[in-house]
């Protein structure tokens, strides 16, 4: 199994994948010694620097007989794969409602809010599915989701994971719905073979903070999301009051790969 | 009581306050100090190493300790085994009363999987048959360890030992424990330690943490896992141990091994038994050669104690110490001659031919190929940055040429150059060609972020300083632990890009713009780099009070004219390019076509002939920033360009200067080492020169002691003018403030 044997990998990406570090620019350095100006001629002296490919993806064989094209096939693929309570690990509930409507499309406005959109015609279908881990011991509730994305091909999987960074760097502080808002979100993507992916074609890892108005403080809160060709998968973890960080993180590793083994499971040829 | 404290690697000075000798021992340092007393390096007058613990005054005035002392003595001193470290004197009755055992200088278990990561499955289960056979001993002598733990196993070159019977009690003395006390190391304690029922405690619980230390050593994890210590507790009693990733027999064994009820779990003897049905014990190639490499710098630091007369070889026939015990006197042998790992027992010709790395060889083996003194360079020569790396290898070659066309040097330095094309794939190839020539060391490279990146655990590995003067991912020097070996001559990506922030305020600043539309663009090819200038600049930006207009684009897309049409729709005043050539080209046509005007912005990865060539006019008056200075305009660079230019043909190109004076600076430290007492291991070598302060011909340098980055790194900025980079200024490296 092979997302069975990356699973510590994907750990680290999840834990420390977003690890901002290097950074200082708050730096202040005093200016170095004169430097000569005017004009040189270097055009001749330059070098390529493009990066070598690296490998394009995990050992995944899919069956292009299996690739959904029709919104009813995305439907049903989507069903297959989605997590729900099984997936997250032991104590979770599903919530009411457990699934997302059919055409459900959030969108995040040029406010930096997010409003009910309309599903591009890209997409074949998207489905969110919710969990809980009930409260239990003092522990607040752990509010999780978990949303399988089919597009019509990868090239538009791919700009969903585009739009996914772009929308951190757009809008670090989100509101996402009445009395819920997440803020300071870092969105790091991973490609196949580097920050420890090795599941997806591509990941990504969000960290941000989330405020929900009827608790005081803040929580960790973690988007999780991976590409397999045509098809995204994602989850979303809610931190909440007595959850440890990994507590919180083995059920999002579990969710998430348990997601990929099921699509993979689905793509595939028959063995 | 034995030296629990031993850390061979951070041997201290005494203090003014300690003793010379204790018994017949010279003292030579510190290993460590703790509320029972002080553990110190000594030296018998036979030459042998001891640690020698010496108890406080105060707890030797406690009559019930004295007692404790002489039952916990007498209790070692029946433990018999190759693989438990032997006591080798003691006075229970002294006014402070002391214990010696011998010294073993290798690290311990804990301390080699910090620096290389867990062990193969073969190493570990000798040290496990080793470990197994030690507690054995240990438990036929009616004691029980307590507290087994990858710090109480020091490894050896010929195989581990058992150290530290600190808290080790006779089954029948549990009642000189306080009844409620938890004793030993959470992570590896049985569940009836950590329910602290002190009856049932006994072989057993050694058996559930050697188990724990196995799994430990072939994950790096702890099987119930880390994190506060009433949780560990917990789930030590009452969870399933974590053994994924461990290899399916071994796993079985290490399961009954943690069995929560005692008379389940095998005893250390079955342990032992199970785990060498594989093969024979001993030799000493049980260990992965990078470690095997670690002891024998460590053992090596330790016999250049001063104290100790310089060793000519191997002189068996000195004056014995009296009553020598016969694992002392093979180990004096070692002391005297070989300047390699400790020997106690079972070591053999292979164990000579494994220590042939060190520092030293013994009289009467064949005689010693003479040492050479060799830089080494990795470089990406025949890939996708070949141009720069071949300027980086003539940098190098210049700066070598330069030391040994000068007169009195003592010695010629060697250049050794590997290629791993830029790519990862054939990068260990080229470590294992630095890493494989014992002579080599230090190593500039490698060109590119990912082959540094994939070079650097070997780097880290063999202790050889690496000097890179054009990767500039962030972790290098960030990711924890951190590394030893790397040493960044030019700026980290966000440093640059932070950098880039100050040049675009700059700008804006004297443009009057208060609030400021700043276009950035993340092109995913080379998602990492992209990824560290643009968040970069988008945070500083924003802080600014400025709306960045950002977008993120997968790799590969073609169509820049509608990406570029909706930013420019958005209203962008500037446009940073994250990304590759083959993106820029295109970003860089489409803006040209839209007549923008406002600055445009690209990192490193555009300061390249093929970016001038592609782009053509749709590159000018582009700005380049980028982390190296030009050689032909830096002032103090003119000597140096004109070597460079008789030499190769050539004026200098980017990169060549810097590393014209990283190879310089490893030069003049090796140089200086052989000065003042030999050829310097390369391990003290990283840290000699993360302590440098140097004037190189492309400016000053000086590193951070800790993670290796360079002082005060600037970014430059290029203008594309006429077809050429032509260098504008260096960047600012200080925040102009707000408009």
């Amino acid at each position: 199994m092979a997302y069975r044997r990356a699973l510590p990998a994907l750990c680290g990406v999840l834990a420390c994948g977003l690890l901002w570090t290097g950074c200082s620019g708050e730096r202040v350095d005093k200016p170095p010694e004169t430097q000569g100006a005017g004009a040189s001629s270097a055009a001749s002296r330059g070098a390529s620097s493009a990066p070598a490919p690296g490998p394009s993806g995990p050992a995944f064989d899919p069956d292009p007989a299996r690739a959904p094209t029709t919104e009813a096939a995305a439907r049903k693929l989507a069903e297959a794969v989605v997590a729900g309570p099984e997936l997250w690990g032991p104590g979770f509930v599903k919530r009411t409602p457990f699934l997302s409507p059919p055409g459900y499309w959030p969108v995040l406005d040029d406010s930096c809010v997010w409003q009910g959109g309309t599903r591009p015609s890209g997409v074949l279908y998207s489905l969110t599915s919710y969990s809980e881990l009930p409260p239990a011991d003092g522990k607040g509730p752990l509010r999780v989701a978990a949303t399988v994305t089919v597009h019509r091909d990868a090239k538009g999987a791919e700009w969903e994971m585009a739009d996914t960074l772009e929308e951190a760097l757009r809008c670090p502080d989100q509101k996402l719905r009445d009395g819920e808002r997440v803020s300071q979100l870092m969105s790091l993507g991973a490609v196949y073979g580097t920050g420890g992916n090795f599941t997806a074609e591509d990941s990504i890892a969000e960290i941000g903070k989330y405020h929900n108005d009827t608790v005081a403080g803040s929580q960790e809160y973690g988007w999780f999301q991976s590409r397999l060709g045509q098809v995204t998968v994602a989850i979303v973890t809610k931190g909440a009051e007595g959850r440890t960080p990994e507590d919180i993180n083995t059920s999002r590793v579990e969710a998430l790969v348990g997601m990929m083994n099921r699509l993979e499971k689905q793509l595939e040829a028959a063995r | 009581m034995s030296p629990s404290e031993q850390e061979p690697g951070a041997l201290e000075r005494l203090l003014p306050t300690d003793p010379s000798t204790v018994a017949g021992y010279r003292l030579l340092g510190r290993l460590g100090a703790g509320g029972m007393g002080v553990v110190y390096l000594g030296r018998t007058e036979a030459g042998e190493l001891a640690a020698v613990k010496v108890t406080h005054s105060d707890q030797a005035g406690d009559p019930g300790f004295r007692a404790r002392f002489r039952r916990e003595v007498d209790a070692a001193r029946r433990v018999v085994s190759p693989w438990a470290v032997p006591v080798t004197g003691a006075d229970p009755d002294a006014p402070e009363p002391w214990l010696a055992t011998a010294f073993v200088p290798g690290p311990s278990l804990a301390e080699a999987i910090v620096a290389h990561g867990p062990l193969p499955t073969r190493s570990a289960r000798i040290l496990g048959v080793a470990i197994a056979r030690a507690l054995a001993a240990v438990h036929a002598a009616g004691l029980v360890h307590r507290d087994v733990k990858p710090g109480n196993v020091l490894l050896a070159v010929d195989g581990p030992r058992l150290i530290d019977f600190g808290i080790a009690r006779t089954v029948e003395e549990t009642v000189l424990t306080a009844p409620d006390m938890v004793v030993g190391t959470p992570g590896f304690l049985a569940p009836e330690q950590a329910e602290a029922r002190g009856d049932e405690i006994g072989p057993p619980s050694d058996v559930f943490a050697l188990g724990c230390l196995l799994a430990y050593a072939v994950t790096a994890r702890l099987p119930f896992g880390s994190g506060a210590v009433d949780a560990l507790l917990y789930r030590t009693v009452h969870d399933d141990p974590d053994l994924s990733g461990i290899e399916t027999e071994l796993a079985q064994l290490i399961g009954e091994c943690l069995a929560k009820e005692p008379r389940a779990r095998p005893t250390a003897d079955q342990v032992a038994e199970r785990l060498a049905e594989d093969g024979p014990l001993g030799g000493a190639d049980w260990l992965p050669a990078h470690v095997v490499r670690t002891i024998a710098h460590r053992s090596a630091r330790m016999l250049a104690l001063p104290d100790i007369e310089p060793t000519q070889g191997p002189e068996p026939e000195r004056t014995p110490a009296p009553d020598p015990p016969q694992a002392l006197s093979s180990r004096r042998k070692f002391l005297l001659g070989a300047g390699g790992a400790v020997l106690l027992a079972g070591g053999g010709g292979g164990l000579w031919a494994a220590l042939r790395g060190g520092e030293g060889a013994t009289k009467g083996g064949p005689p010693p190929k003479k040492r050479r003194y060799v830089i080494g360079v990795q470089a990406d020569l025949s890939g996708p940055q070949k141009a720069l790396g071949m300027e980086q290898e003539r940098g190098a070659r210049l700066a070598v040429e330069a030391h040994n066309a000068r007169g009195g040097r003592p010695f010629p330095i060697e250049l050794a150059t590997a290629d791993d094309a830029g790519d990862t794939a054939k990068v260990s190839a080229a470590t294992d060609r630095m890493t494989g020539d014992r002579d080599v060391l230090a190593v500039l490279g490698s060109t590119g972020d990912y082959t540094t990146q994939a070079a650097l655990p070997a780097y880290n590995e063999a202790l050889l300083p690496l000097m890179t003067v054009s990767a500039g991912l962030n972790l290098l020097t960030a990711a924890k632990p951190l590394s030893p070996s790397i040493i960044r001559v030019c700026p980290a990506h966000p440093v640059a890009g932070s950098h880039l922030a100050y040049f675009l305020q700059l700008y804006y600043r004297q443009v009057k713009t208060k609030t400021a539309r700043p276009g950035l663009l993340q092109e995913r090819t080379d998602d990492t780099y992209a990824w560290q200038y643009v968040t970069i600049m988008n945070i500083m930006m924003r802080a600014y009070g400025h709306r960045p207009y950002p977008r993120v684009v997968p790799a590969g897309t073609d169509a820049y004219g509608p990406i570029i049409k909706d930013m420019l729709d958005a209203g962008i005043d500037s446009y940073v390019h994250g990304g590759t050539i083959p993106s820029a080209v295109k970003a860089a046509r489409a803006l040209a076509d839209a007549g923008f005007e406002g600055p445009r912005i690209g990192g490193p990865h555009l300061l390249s002939a093929e970016f001038l060539r592609q782009a053509g006019p749709a590159a000018e008056g582009w700005a380049i920033a980028a982390p190296v200075l030009d050689p032909l305009v830096h002032q103090s660079a003119k000597g140096f360009a004109a070597a460079y230019r008789k030499r190769f043909g050539a004026a200098p190109g980017f990169y060549a200067g810097e590393s014209f004076d990283a190879v310089s600076m490893m030069i003049e430290e090796i140089v200086k080492a052989a000065r003042s007492g030999g050829r310097p291991a390369p391990a003290d070598l990283a840290a000699a020169l993360r302590r440098k302060s140097f004037a190189g011909v492309m400016g000053k340098y000086q590193f951070d002691a800790e993670n290796g980055e360079r002082k005060s790194p600037r970014a430059q900025l290029y203008a594309v003018d006429n077809g050429r980079f032509r260098h504008l200024m260096a960047a600012p490296a200080q925040d102009p403030g707000k408009g």
